[in-house]
C-alpha cells in the first residue's frame, strides 16, 4: 500500500473525530483550521482515545504523549486539525517497517 | 456437557481484612462460600499492581511474557514519555481467547488492558476506560444500546474519570470522602446489573468480572475498613465513613451471592484477587531521593510543590522538569515504583552488560536500601529488583530498569517533595503481595485450606475445571489439591503441545517468529540474563 497523502490522512482523521465526537453531539463542519479543543470540545483525556483510534487505523504507534507535551509550551487551545494531520503524516512508517 | 466457570475478581481482596468483615456479619455469603470452597492465599506478581496482576491472572503468564507492567507504558522504544496501556500491549492468549479457540464463548467485564476490546466471541466491557469513550469500547458494538435499553444500565457510569481516581493515592478533603465512596458503591451496582443481565440474556461458558471498587476504597479509607489502624474509632466522622465503606462490602456480598446463584451448582466458581491490602504510614518520594543523592537534576524551572506532599505528577511534567543531560535516573509513575536509567539524556537502550550500567544500578540499589524513616531511622526499602530478575521474557525492555519494593509494599511518590522520606499525616491503604484464591463447584474439596499459590496458577486451574487443555505458554500450574481425589482421577490435567496455540492474539506486531525469539535468547544470554 502506498503512503497515504496528507489529504487522505485529513479525511481519515475527520472520520475518526466524527465518530469520537458523536458522544458529545458535535455535528458541525470540520476543516483543517477547526481547533480541536475550542471547536470540537475535545478534552485532554480524549487525546488518548484519538491516539488509540489513529494507531488502530494505521497499525503503528505514534509519539502522541511527547507531541502533546510539547504543545503545552505553545497554546494547546490553538491546536488545529491540520496540525494533527501534519504530525500523523510526518510519523507514518513505510508498511514493511511497521510494528 | 461443557463445564462452565464463573470468575469473580475481587480487586485488592485479602483474607486479613475480609475475615473480620465476615465475622462481623458484613459479608455472610462470602463466609459461606469460603467455608465450602478450597482456598489459598494468592501470591501476586512483583510489583503487586492491578494491571500486570490481573493480566497475569487471566493469562497464566508473568509480566515479561505478557507485556503489561503498569497503567502506562513508554510510547516507543527508548522513549521516556508514557501513554496509557491498551490491549495492543497485551501479547499472547487470555482465558477468553483460549476458551474461544476451543469453541467456548466468554464474557469479560472490567479487566485492564482490554481496550480496544479484543475479538472475543462473547462480550467484553473493558475496565479503566474513561466514561466518555465507553460506548465505542464495548464488544459487540450493539451491547452499549442493549444494556441501556433492555437492562437500564448506566453504561457511562462504568467508566472512570481521572480526576476522581487520583484521590485514591493523592488523598482528598474530608468532605470529598462521602461522595467518592458513593461513586464506587454506585459504579459497582452498575457492573453487577450489567453482568446479571448478560448471564441471563446471553450466558457464556466462561464468565468473568472484576469488582474494583474495594481497591479504591482501601487506598483512601483503610482506617475506616480496618479499625485496628484507626486513630480514634469513636470519632463520629470515622463511624460515618466506616458505615459507608461497610455498605460497599455488604452490597458486594449480595452481588456475589446473586451471581453465584445465577451460575448454578454445576458451574465452577472462582473468586480471586490481583493483590492484597495493608496499611502504610510512610511516603518515599523517589525523585526527591534521586535528586538528593545526585542521580537526578531538576532544571531551573522544574516542578516544585508547596507545603503539602504530593504523590503524582503528569509524566511530561517530570520529563520537562529534568536537566536531562545531568540526570542518570528518574521515576515516572507512582504505581509500579519503577526507576528508568538515562545516559546522555536518553534511556539506556544497549550496553546493559557494561560496567557503567551495572555500577550505576549497584549504587542506586545500595543507596535506596539505606533510605530511612525520619522518626525511627528504620529502612523503608525492602528490596530493589533489576528487570531481569522480575521481568524476564520478550517484553522486558518495556519495563523500568529497577523496581523499588517498599517495606510496607506501598507505592512511591514521583513528585518533587521537600523531603525524600516522610511520615504520612494519615495512615492509608497500599497493595500487599498476598491476595485470595477460592474455588467452589463440582469436584472441589470443600473446606480445604491450601498453602500459598501463585497468581499464575489461576488461569490453568480455571481451564482445567472447564475441561480444557493447558497451553504450553502458560507458566502457572493447575491447583490440583483443590479437587477431590476421585475427580482428579477421572479428570487428568491435559497439556497442549507447544505450537498448538497462536503466539499472539492481537496482531500487534509483537508476535515472535522463531528467528527473533532466538535473537532475544542470544542477547539475554550475552547479558547474563539466561543460563
Ligand atoms: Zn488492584
Amino acid at each position: 500500500m502506498d503512503q497515504p497523502t496528507k489529504e487522505q490522512v485529513f479525511n481519515d482523521l475527520v472520520k475518526i473525530i466524527r465518530d469520537l465526537a458523536e458522544d458529545w453531539e458535535f455535528s458541525g463542519e470540520i476543516t483543517p483550521d477547526t481547533t480541536m479543543l475550542g471547536d470540537l470540545s475535545f478534552e485532554s483525556i480524549d487525546a488518548v482515545a484519538l491516539a488509540s483510534a489513529i494507531e488502530e487505523l494505521y497499525g503503528q504507534s505514534f509519539p502522541f504523549a511527547e507531541y502533546f507535551s510539547q504543545l503545552e509550551e505553545r497554546k494547546i487551545e490553538d491546536l488545529r486539525v491540520q496540525d494533527v494531520v501534519d504530525f500523523i503524516h510526518g510519523h507514518l512508517q513505510p508498511a514493511e517497517t511497521k510494528g | 456437557m461443557n463445564r462452565q466457570c464463573l470468575l469473580l475478581g475481587l480487586d485488592g481482596a485479602s483474607f486479613d481484612y475480609l475475615e473480620p468483615l465476615i465475622r462481623e456479619g458484613v459479608m455472610p455469603f462470602l463466609g459461606r462460600f469460603f467455608a465450602s470452597a478450597a482456598r489459598a492465599p494468592l501470591q501476586s506478581v512483583v510489583p503487586p499492581l492491578t494491571p500486570p496482576a490481573w493480566t497475569s491472572l487471566v493469562t497464566g503468564r508473568s509480566p515479561g511474557r505478557h507485556g503489561i507492567f503498569d497503567f502506562a507504558a513508554p510510547e516507543g522504544p527508548g522513549s521516556l514519555f508514557q501513554r496509557m496501556i491498551s490491549s495492543r500491549d497485551l501479547s499472547g492468549e487470555t482465558l477468553w481467547s483460549i476458551a474461544n479457540r476451543h469453541g467456548r464463548r466468554a464474557t469479560a467485564l472490567n479487566f485492564p488492558a482490554m481496550h480496544p476490546p479484543p475479538a472475543v466471541d462473547g462480550c467484553v466491557i473493558p475496565g479503566w476506560v474513561p466514561g466518555r469513550w465507553i460506548r465505542r469500547a464495548v464488544r459487540p458494538a450493539e451491547l452499549f444500546d442493549r444494556l441501556k435499553k433492555e437492562a437500564d444500565v448506566q453504561v457511562e457510569a462504568l467508566g472512570y474519570w481521572p480526576d476522581q481516581e487520583s484521590k485514591a493515592i493523592e488523598g482528598c478533603r474530608r468532605e470529598e470522602y462521602e461522595p467518592w465512596i458513593r461513586l464506587h458503591i454506585e459504579r459497582e451496582r452498575e457492573w453487577f446489573r450489567a453482568l446479571r443481565y448478560l448471564m441471563t440474556a446471553d450466558p457464556t461458558d466462561l464468565t468473568a468480572i472484576v469488582f474494583d471498587g474495594a481497591d479504591k476504597l482501601l487506598h483512601l479509607c483503610w482506617t475506616s475498613i480496618d479499625p485496628r489502624s484507626a486513630p480514634e474509632p469513636s470519632e463520629a466522622p470515622f463511624v460515618h465513613l466506616r458505615g459507608l465503606c461497610l455498605q460497599y462490602f455488604r452490597e458486594l456480598d449480595s452481588f456475589l451471592e446473586a451471581l453465584v446463584g445465577l451460575a448454578g451448582p454445576e458451574t465452577t466458581v472462582v473468586m480471586a484477587s490481583d493483590h492484597g491490602f495493608g496499611p502504610t504510614d510512610t511516603l518515599l518520594s523517589l525523585n526527591t531521593w534521586l535528586a538528593e543523592n545526585g542521580f537526578l537534576v531538576w532544571a531551573s524551572d522544574g516542578p516544585h510543590n508547596g507545603e503539602a506532599e504530593r504523590v503524582h505528577y503528569a509524566t511530561h511534567e517530570i520529563i520537562r522538569g529534568l536537566d536531562r543531560a545531568r540526570t542518570q535516573a528518574v521515576a515516572l509513575m507512582p504505581s509500579a515504583n519503577g526507576i528508568w536509567l538515562l545516559k546522555d539524556g536518553e534511556r539506556w537502550r544497549e550496553g546493559f552488560d557494561s560496567d557503567e550500567y551495572r555500577s550505576l544500578r549497584v549504587r542506586l540499589v545500595e543507596g535506596l536500601l539505606d533510605a530511612r524513616r525520619p522518626d525511627t531511622g528504620e529502612r523503608v526499602v525492602r528490596r530493589v529488583w533489576t528487570r531481569e530478575e522480575i521481568f524476564a521474557g520478550p517484553f522486558f525492555e518495556r519495563a523500568p530498569d529497577l523496581t523499588v519494593e517498599l517495606v510496607d509494599s506501598g507505592h512511591v511518590s514521583v513528585a518533587r517533595n521537600s523531603r525524600a522520606v516522610t511520615v504520612r499525616a494519615q495512615v492509608m491503604g497500599c497493595h500487599r503481595p498476598l491476595g485470595v484464591f477460592a474455588i467452589g463447584g463440582p469436584g472441589v474439596r470443600g473446606g480445604a485450606q491450601l498453602g500459598v499459590r501463585s497468581i499464575l496458577d489461576v488461569a490453568p486451574t480455571i481451564l482445567h475445571a472447564m475441561g480444557l487443555p493447558i497451553p504450553a505458554a502458560v507458566e502457572g500450574h493447575v491447583v490440583e489439591e483443590a479437587f477431590e481425589r476421585d475427580w482428579r482421577q477421572a479428570h487428568p490435567v491435559v497439556h497442549e503441545r507447544a505450537g498448538a496455540a497462536p503466539d499472539a492474539e492481537n496482531g500487534s506486531g509483537e508476535e515472535m517468529d522463531a528467528q527473533s525469539r532466538e535473537q532475544i535468547a542470544r542477547r539475554l544470554k550475552a547479558l547474563g540474563y539466561m543460563g
